[in-house]
């Protein structure tokens, strides 16, 4: 295999690492600030794709001009559902939560399946399946566009995280739940709150997972996997450890498929994910939960 | 005096549920004697499982490990079984010992490594493992890829052997979990599983203890795989490496009730029945286990053996618990 | 020797937990183990049996090598431990519990006999009545019975014992001696880390002496109680050695283990000279059991500390009919432990109030149950007349209460500034939080100096005055302030002090929780004294500091 194959593999596969943090991001929040694993968060990305899917039928819109509605209805959504049902189980174990979450997770898959059947969907428009030339790489325009996306959207978390009362009052609520209710700040409230940014931003990730491909009932499997990787490599707690590790797993996983061949990339990423969680169960950028 | 009476009544208790229990295993064994071929079928999903739940009931109900990749070994016991007949072309039973050799042999292979994780991370850990394993497989030409593998005709035994092959294999599942449970490790698996920092002063070797029961529940999945595969005739790394395998197993557990013997055994029968009720409906069958499983635990951590075992001490022992009770916390008050 | 610790040392990051400690066990010796709060007692314990490896250092075990060695290898050599917090297998039966013990360290492979031995143990300690009971379901005596039973099982020649009286009234440890003495008596060898200085005296041949980490005296009960070291580790009354600042926050608590439950002087001293004498007298009167006395103790509690500047407390204002707040009847504990029996107590505006008792006491538990930490049991709290029933937990900020909670809890891995910030959350200190800020950084210039430093990287007193900083940005009405001046040093604690007074001019009411006698009550205009979960007197300060009843009810019988 060409030197050019490999580049482009890995320029390609570093440029849709910004796909993979902008998917990631919603399991880092939620892991982060409330240290739930959102096994259902692959099927909020899905369903932010058939919701894209149907809005676009109906009305017609560009899937990234639906995201105006779609965001704060998937906020709601998740704020919801952290409120009235996982909010309950917080302080009932580790387990508790989780196990709920891969019930949702069931339901939802299902449910996928009876409403807009198991065919394979995408969401097109004239851009989706562009691509530039750049240096005898072909660059898809998604590819690039996911890139910037991800950079943006990170440093707004950040900056949200940092600078907003809200953001500093979600950090303290992580960091120690009984001194922020003292001081005023009510940790169910916050967690809600931390659910429904997860859930708005998986809108935008699921939105832009089909218009890059394509999906079906079962897609949010693979993306909460490779979501698992980006946020266990990127360390907890980390929104800039995320960007960079959803980079570094789409460069791995871009040369991988270069060299193995695509049906191997996925592994590729699964296995650095078990190599590196053995090595370091707190992630390369992240700190150590003791 | 009311140490003995109780004794006594603990006795009763015991030797009723082994009543209970075997004339349950007298009426399945007759099955397809009294059965249609339909029946068979039923409960012989039913059997596997219940050896799936049981094992996993093993690690999570006793041990404290909550693994989402219990198909990792389903998949490795049933594609080494079907690879020995077919490669080796060597009898079933042989190739079902080996296919679950494999199994045991992944689990000790990834036992040092995944132990190192704690709680969450374990199990997102097993996720993955089974996930890799399934793309390796499905991407694997030598072992059929996408395809699968076939098992030579001439192999198949009848769909009444196997039958009863896999009804041993359940009951043999309750009894191992039985006698572990009333063993010295099934102590110590307890132990860790309530304390583990206590265990360790005990004397208990973690690691050790937590690889024997990992290693047991691996043999008794890497048997149903391999069990399943005969079965099946046919086998394909989609299907066989499945989460729903996974899924089922753990509603069973934790809807029968998690950390008891009997309890696998009564979700086995419940899902097994929703599963027949709704059975041209497999989505909404799926979707109601969800729901289920959301449900219980949330209001019912016990499990329906839990929410009966509470409901039978309530009507029985009621008024004289409550009495202690009383006592109890006037002692506290002092 | 059954035990022998060389050199042994052992940091966390940058903080030393234990430094160079050496000294031996002989075998059928109890050798106590005394120190001050954080002094490193646990992390002892915690090395010994393998819980973590020693960075420097050995640990021998009847001659034989044990640093090193795994938990369970250590533990089926012959090492028996119980924990502070006792931890029980509580899905497992108490029969259960000694099994597992007995079975994989002590050397009995069936259940059966594990069984039959498990019962006699538990015989001996008094649970047999409760031996198929679930371990969860047990009051905290009989946990504790259990966590010694536990390490009865392992069959051990040594046993470690960590605060195992602690938390029992008096005739629960009275139970708990008898058994230890017998244990004793049949040759048992021990380490006790106790508070409790009836059991610790009575009990130890020799004792250890933990400060900081470091072993600061070894001997007899009476010569180690004669080592100005340890009077200062306990009383503080010396001027502030170097400062200590650098220390975690979890340091020795200053006059922390005042003798709590002693076993009372013998002779009363001679007149105190200085107030040095004084207190190693009324120490030395407690380390020899005798008739409980508290006079002697007494004397060291009533001689001025030289050398400290005390704030003297505003004079009294008028008290207003209505108490700001009430506890009423309150009982209150967690899970099967009650921590409050029947607590009453009245805050009234514009007054400090303090709150006097020892480990253990109840303090924590009284705020935690006034602030929606823990479930009332019984009773009411009424703030500003409203029942705090009605009102959730995070909402009592915005109604004007603030807490420095015990242990300081600022966020460490937010800057000094995002810290205060963010006590500014509740809608009301928002507004104000600049002026506010002003304020608290006139109070606290260090703070000013820090503000953009991470919360990890303050000393111990600053992290404090960060907490109450914290803590007034919320503008509280009423300020709660839990064990300030735990691990500080004196000339530390001294500016605290200062910094409470001015707080209380500026018109904050405020609830003082402190271990340290003299500094509350010449702080404070009202104080109520707890113990074991009951308020056991109150009164003004002045009537306190003159009260017979108090004196000898604080050192306690």
């Amino acid at each position: 295999m060409s030197s050019t194959t490999l580049i482009a593999g890995l320029v390609t596969g570093l440029l849709l690492g910004g796909l993979f943090a902008i998917c990631a991001l919603g399991l880092s929040l939620v892991f982060g600030i409330m240290r739930l694993v959102n096994v259902v968060h692959g099927e909020l990305l899905v369903l932010a794709a058939y919701l894209n899917f149907t809005l676009g039928r109906w009305a017609g819109i560009d899937p990234l001009l639906s995201l105006l509605i779609l965001v704060p209805i998937m906020f709601g959504f998740g704020f919801l559902i952290q409120k009235t049902i996982l909010n309950p189980l917080m302080n009932k174990g580790d387990e508790a939560p989780l196990l709920t979450a891969f019930g949702l997770s069931i339901i939802a898959q299902n449910l996928f399946l009876l409403i807009w059947k198991a065919d394979t969907r995408s969401l097109n428009t004239e851009y989706t399946g562009l691509g530039l030339p750049v240096a005898g790489i072909q660059i898809p325009l998604m590819y690039l566009l996911e890139f910037v996306i991800a950079i943006v959207l990170i440093l707004l978390v950040h900056l949200f995280m940092r600078k907003t009362f809200l953001g500093k009052a979600m950090r303290a609520a992580a960091l120690d739940a009984d001194t922020a209710r003292v001081m005023g700040i009510n940790p169910k409230f916050v967690y809600a709150f931390t659910y429904g940014m997860g859930s708005a931003v998986a809108a935008l990730g699921g939105t832009l997972i089909a218009m890059t491909f394509s999906f079906v009932p079962t897609t949010g499997l693979v993306w909460l996997l490779n979501g698992f990787v980006v946020v266990v490599l990127g360390g907890l707690g980390s929104v800039f450890g995320t960007l960079g590790a959803g980079f570094l797993l789409g460069a791995a996983e871009g040369l991988g498929g270069a060299i193995f061949g695509t049906g191997y990339r996925e592994l590729v990423g699964y296995i650095i994910f078990l190599i590196v969680l053995i090595m370091r169960p707190s992630g390369l950028f992240g700190r150590s939960n003791g | 005096m009311d140490k003995q009476l109780r004794q006594l009544k603990t006795d009763k208790k015991a030797y009723g549920k082994l009543a209970g229990l075997l004339g349950l295993a007298a009426f399945l064994l007759l099955i397809p004697v009294i059965g249609d071929s339909y029946a068979e079928l039923f409960f012989y999903l039913l059997f596997i499982n219940v050896a799936l739940a049981q094992s996993w009931n093993l690690l999570a109900g006793y041990t404290g490990l909550i693994s989402l990749g219990h198909a990792a070994f389903f998949g490795i016991g049933a594609y080494t079984t079907a690879l020995v007949m077919i490669w080796l072309k060597w009898p079933f039973f042989v190739a079902l010992i080996l296919g679950a050799a494999a199994s045991m042999l992944f689990a000790l292979i990834v036992s040092r490594p995944i132990f190192r994780l704690r709680g969450i991370y374990f199990t997102i850990g097993t996720m993955v493992l089974a996930e890799a394993l399934r793309i390796w497989m499905i991407n694997w030409e030598k072992t059929g890829g996408a395809q699968g593998v076939n098992l030579p005709l001439e192999t198949a035994l009848s769909y009444t052997t196997m039958y009863y092959i896999a009804f041993v294999l359940a009951a043999a599942s309750v009894i191992t979990l039985a006698v572990i449970l009333r063993s010295k490790i099934g102590m110590g698996l307890r132990a860790i599983r309530d304390n583990e920092r206590s265990a360790r002063n005990s004397g208990v070797n973690i690691y050790r203890t937590k690889l024997t029961a990992f290693l047991i529940s691996a043999l008794i999945t890497g048997l149903a795989g391999g069990i399943h595969a005969e079965y099946s005739g046919t086998i394909e790394p989609y299907s066989i490496f499945s989460i729903n395998w996974t899924l089922t197993a753990l509603v069973i557990v934790i809807v029968g009730g998690m950390g008891t013997i009997t309890g696998p055994i009564l979700g086995a029968f419940i899902v097994g029945l929703l599963g027949e009720f709704l059975i041209h409906y497999p989505t909404i069958h799926l979707i109601i286990l969800g729901i289920i499983l959301i449900a219980v635990i949330r209001f019912f951590p016990g499990g329906l053996r839990g929410a009966l075992v509470t409901l039978y001490r309530l009507l029985t022992e009621g008024r004289s618990a409550r009495k202690i009770a009383g006592n109890q916390s006037g002692a506290d008050a002092k | 020797m059954m035990l022998r610790l060389e050199n042994v040392s052992k940091s966390f990051g940058a903080v030393a937990a234990i430094s160079d400690v050496s000294f031996a066990v002989q075998k059928g010796e109890v050798l106590g183990i005394m120190g001050p709060n954080g002094a490193g007692k646990t992390t002892l314990f915690n090395l010994i049996m393998g819980e973590f490896p020693v960075d420097r250092g050995t640990i021998h075990f009847d001659d034989k090598p044990i640093h090193g060695l795994s938990s369970h290898e250590i533990a089926a050599m012959g090492l028996g431990r119980t924990y502070q917090i006792p931890q029980p297998y509580r899905g497992m039966t108490v029969v259960e519990n000694l099994m597992v013990g007995d079975m994989f360290g002590g050397k009995h492979a069936s259940l059966s006999r594990a069984r039959r031995r498990a019962y006699e143990i538990l015989d001996r300690v008094g649970l047999a009545d409760n031996a198929e009971k679930l371990a969860g379901s047990l009051g905290l005596l009989d946990l504790k019975r259990l966590e010694l039973a536990k390490a009865l099982a392992m069959n051990p020649r040594l046993l470690l014992l960590d605060e195992i009286a602690g938390g029992l009234v008096e005739n629960e440890v009275v139970v708990l001696r008898d058994i230890l003495d017998d244990l004793k008596k049949e040759g048992v060898t021990m380490l006790v880390i106790e508070h409790v200085m009836g059991i610790l005296f009575g009990l130890s041949d020799r004792i250890v002496v933990l400060n900081f980490g470091q072993l600061i005296a070894q001997g007899t009960a009476k010569e180690v109680m004669e080592e100005p070291q340890v009077i200062e580790a306990y009383l503080g009354t010396a001027h502030a050695a170097e400062d200590r600042d650098g220390r975690p926050a979890s340091g020795p608590s200053v006059a922390a283990a005042m003798p709590a439950a002693s076993a009372g002087s013998g002779a009363p001293s001679s007149a105190a000279g200085t107030a040095e004498e004084a207190a190693s007298a009324a120490l030395k009167g407690a380390a020899s059991s005798g008739a409980p006395d508290g006079s002697a103790a007494s004397a060291a509690f009533d001689a001025p500390t030289p050398g400290t500047a005390r704030p003297a407390a505003s004079a009294a204002p008028a008290v207003s009919a209505q108490p700001l707040l009430e506890v009423v009847s309150v009982t209150a504990g967690y899970d099967k432990f009650i921590a409050l029996f029947d607590v009453s107590l009245e805050i009234y505006e514009g007054e400090i109030t303090g709150l006097i008792g020892v480990n253990g006491a109840g303090k924590t538990s009284l705020i935690r149950a006034i602030t929606k930490g823990i479930p009332l049991m019984g009773g009411a709290v009424r703030y500003k007349g409203i029942d705090l029933a009605t009102v959730e937990a995070h909402k009592l900020a915005e109604l004007g209460i603030s807490q420095s909670i015990e242990g300081r809890k600022i966020f460490p891995e937010l800057t000094v500034l995002e810290n205060l910030e963010l006590g500014a959350y509740n809608k009301r200190a928002r507004q104000r939080r600049k002026q506010t800020l002003r304020e608290v950084f006139d109070l606290f210039p260090i703070l000013e100096e820090k503000k953009n430093q991470l919360g990890t990287l303050l000393s111990g007193g600053q992290q404090q005055m960060l907490a109450i900083g914290r803590a007034l940005m919320s503008l509280p009405d009423f300020l709660i302030l839990d064990e300030v001046s735990l691990g500080l040093a004196p000339v530390v604690i001294d500016q605290l002090y200062k910094a409470i007074v001015e707080i209380n001019r500026r018109g904050t009411t405020i609830l003082l929780v402190e271990q340290s006698i003299q500094r509350c009550l010449d702080t404070v205009h009202r104080a109520y004294v707890i113990e074991h979960g009951r308020i056991v007197l109150s009164g003004s300060a002045e009537e306190l500091k003159n009260n017979e009843e108090f004196k000898k009810a604080y050192f306690g019988v």
